[in-house]
């Protein structure tokens, strides 16, 4: 049996209630136990890529049930993929996160480690209503850690993020009670062979419930036009938090490139190619309206959050190309930029700390920075990152992407967006570091602190960027052999069901 | 005669008008019972997409005629994950309203 596969869920889980039951005290105990959980998970996704870069696909059957009726844990390149990126984001947010931040409230490191629980369960389920249970396992998770550190600005936003994915879980599960009353199965392999041979009666069915799906996904991940609750929501938690919630987005993203490629794709009789020709277009105006959001914004924290946006558009993009190289260029992306959308939400943090409670992060004239060649140095290297320049691993993926769409009908128009966007995308980075590095006084804030250890989660991160691009090769082969495995979805299918 | 069919699809309707109609309120405590009445809703349309059936247990073999255990089991899962986050919801709308001073939903009165 591969029990190795549930470790990446049960690891954080168990060490996350070993830290509930330690209470209040003993913060360094917990600490250590968090950081030993998240190596240990890392530890398993490496075995897991090492395993699935063979191309065979592993299934995990709870109770050893029969298929198609058990839950069932599927490992396939995708998932082994965004399990180690979860771990390896993971990882470094904790270790800025111990640095303070987990002073502020209680049962930090619970939650923390809980919501790494319910990320890496989401990419592992081969169940839709697993995927319901893992999501709102990170969702609760999430409701708390955004209003982590209390304060008027978390409190609003949280409420609003509460009731918004309240009413994305109830949508879920309508859309769930549909698909299992018209097909009789929620095994999402299952799920691929029985949608396609859904009768005439209940095509509006299958369709409508299949578009409620998209439109949770769509809403996690901050797609055009259900974005709107994520740039106020992220600009207000605490920095590591936020750099967590990078992955989130991306939760949504594998969510709907797991379902278009495995059941809503091609040949799917009445489901078929449901949602592709939407994609393309909605990623599109995230991208436009994200980096519109990014010029707009009157604080980094902010306007990192759009550019997160505008990263999700990108990618979105890629995939709604829907051929093997924009979905691999998609995925490489994701890496890039999951890590450097978490690098710059610390970045944030830092600069925002030297420059004093009173304007914080604000893009206004104020005291000097405390340590300005240090953060202007992180600050310019994840903004290299963040804008795809040359030789960050980011101009790779936007490259890859950009060559995919072209010789498509969306040639000119995808070209054109990427292209005018990232130009605007250096407009909003090059008036926010001169305004918070130049537009200064010549005193220093004395209530501002050192970044001391705080510096190395974020070198750490940006050292990882570094690797993406060094390891560029092997890592868009994975990518591509994923996208390829993605499409030709048999492996997938007969692994779980079993060979025809 | 009113079918069993009839009635639930009314009730699951009448449910959900009633939660988005309050949803769409100013308020938290009317969002919150919005919420909680969509959550009703949602719990019986899962526990009707096994189709309805009259005296039938959930249990194969035991009689001729049975009905799915699965959306039992689901609506299970759906109503104790419901219940903790409206429960979260609301401690939430009340330190909203301790932290921020008012119940409107943006955190501040429209004016």
């Amino acid at each position: 049996m591969n029990h190795f596969m549930v470790l990446p869920v049960i690891i954080p889980m168990l060490s996350a209630l070993v830290c509930l039951l330690l209470g209040d005290g003993l913060r360094n105990t917990k600490r250590v136990i968090g950081a030993a959980a998240i190596l240990g998970t890392l530890a398993v996704s490496f075995y897991m890529l090492s395993l699935t870069s063979s191309g065979q696909v592993i299934t995990y059957g709870f109770g050893d049930w029969p298929m198609p009726f058990g839950i069932v844990f599927v490992l396939d390149r995708l998932a082994a993929l965004m399990v180690a990126l979860t771990s390896v984001l993971g990882l470094f947010a904790y270790l800025y996160a111990i640095t303070g931040p987990d002073t502020r409230g209680p049962a930090f490191h619970f939650l923390f480690l809980m919501q790494i629980t319910g990320v890496n369960g989401a990419f592992l389920t081969g169940d839709l209503f697993n995927l319901f249970v893992f999501f709102e396992i990170l969702l609760l998770t999430a409701y708390v850690l955004v209003v982590y550190g209390s304060g008027p600005a978390r409190t609003r936003t949280g409420m609003q993020y509460v009731f918004l994915n309240l009413v994305g879980s109830a949508l879920f599960l309508i859309a769930i009670g549909v698909i299992y009353a018209v097909t009789g199965t929620l095994n999402m392999a299952d799920l691929a062979v029985k949608l396609a041979q859904v009768g005439g009666n209940d095509a509006m069915l299958v369709r409508a419930s299949g578009y409620l799906l998209i439109v949770v996904f769509g809403a996690k991940a901050g797609l055009f036009p259900l974005f709107f609750w994520l740039p106020h929501s992220y600009g207000a938690v605490t920095a590591p938090v936020a750099a967590l919630f990078a992955i989130m987005t991306k939760v949504g993203v594998y969510a709907i490139l797991r379902s278009t490629t495995l059941f809503f794709g091609p040949e799917q009789g009445f489901v078929e190619n449901l949602v592709v020709p939407y994609l393309l277009p909605a990623a599109l105006i995230t991208l436009v309206v994200a980096v519109l959001g990014a010029l707009a914004s009157t604080k980094l924290r902010t306007m990192s959050a759009y550019l997160l946006l505008a990263s999700i558009g990108t990618m979105v993009a890629g995939i709604g190309l829907f051929n093997a190289p924009g979905i691999s260029g998609a995925l490489y992306y994701m890496l890039h930029s999951t890590l450097i959308m978490g690098a710059l939400f610390l970045v944030a943090d830092l600069i925002l700390s030297q420059r004093g409670p009173d304007i914080r992060d604000s893009f206004e004239y104020g005291p000097k920075i405390r340590q300005p060649l240090l953060l202007g140095l992180l600050f310019m290297f994840t903004f290299i990152g963040v804008l795809g320049l040359p030789p960050l691993s980011g101009f790779l993926g936007k490259a890859q992407i950009l060559a995919a769409g072209s010789s498509t009908p969306w040639q000119v128009s995808l070209w054109a967006v990427i292209l005018v966007t990232s130009l605007l995308t250096m407009v909003a980075v090059a008036r926010a570091g001169t305004t918070l590095f130049w537009n200064t006084s010549d005193t220093l804030e004395t209530r501002s602190s050192v970044a001391g250890w705080k510096t190395y989660p974020i070198v750490g991160l940006l050292a990882c960027v570094v690797l993406l691009t060094v390891f560029a090769g092997p890592l868009m082969a994975f990518t591509q052999a994923t996208a390829d495995q993605l499409l030709e979805r048999t492996s997938y299918i007969s692994a779980v069901l079993g060979a025809p | 005669m009113i079918s069993y069919e009839f009635l639930m699809a009314s009730a699951i309707g009448v449910l959900v008008a009633s939660g988005v109609y309050l949803l769409l309120r100013s308020r938290t405590f009317p969002v919150v019972l919005g919420l909680t009445l969509i959550s009703y809703a949602v719990n019986l349309f899962l526990f009707s997409m096994g189709r309805l059936k009259v005296g039938a247990p959930p249990i194969v073999g035991a009689q001729l005629e049975y009905t799915d255990p699965l959306p039992q089991g689901l609506v299970l899962t759906a109503i104790v994950i419901g219940f903790a986050m409206t429960a979260f919801a609301i401690t939430l709308a009340v330190k909203a309203h301790v932290v921020l001073g008012n119940d409107h939903v943006d955190g501040k009165e429209s004016t």
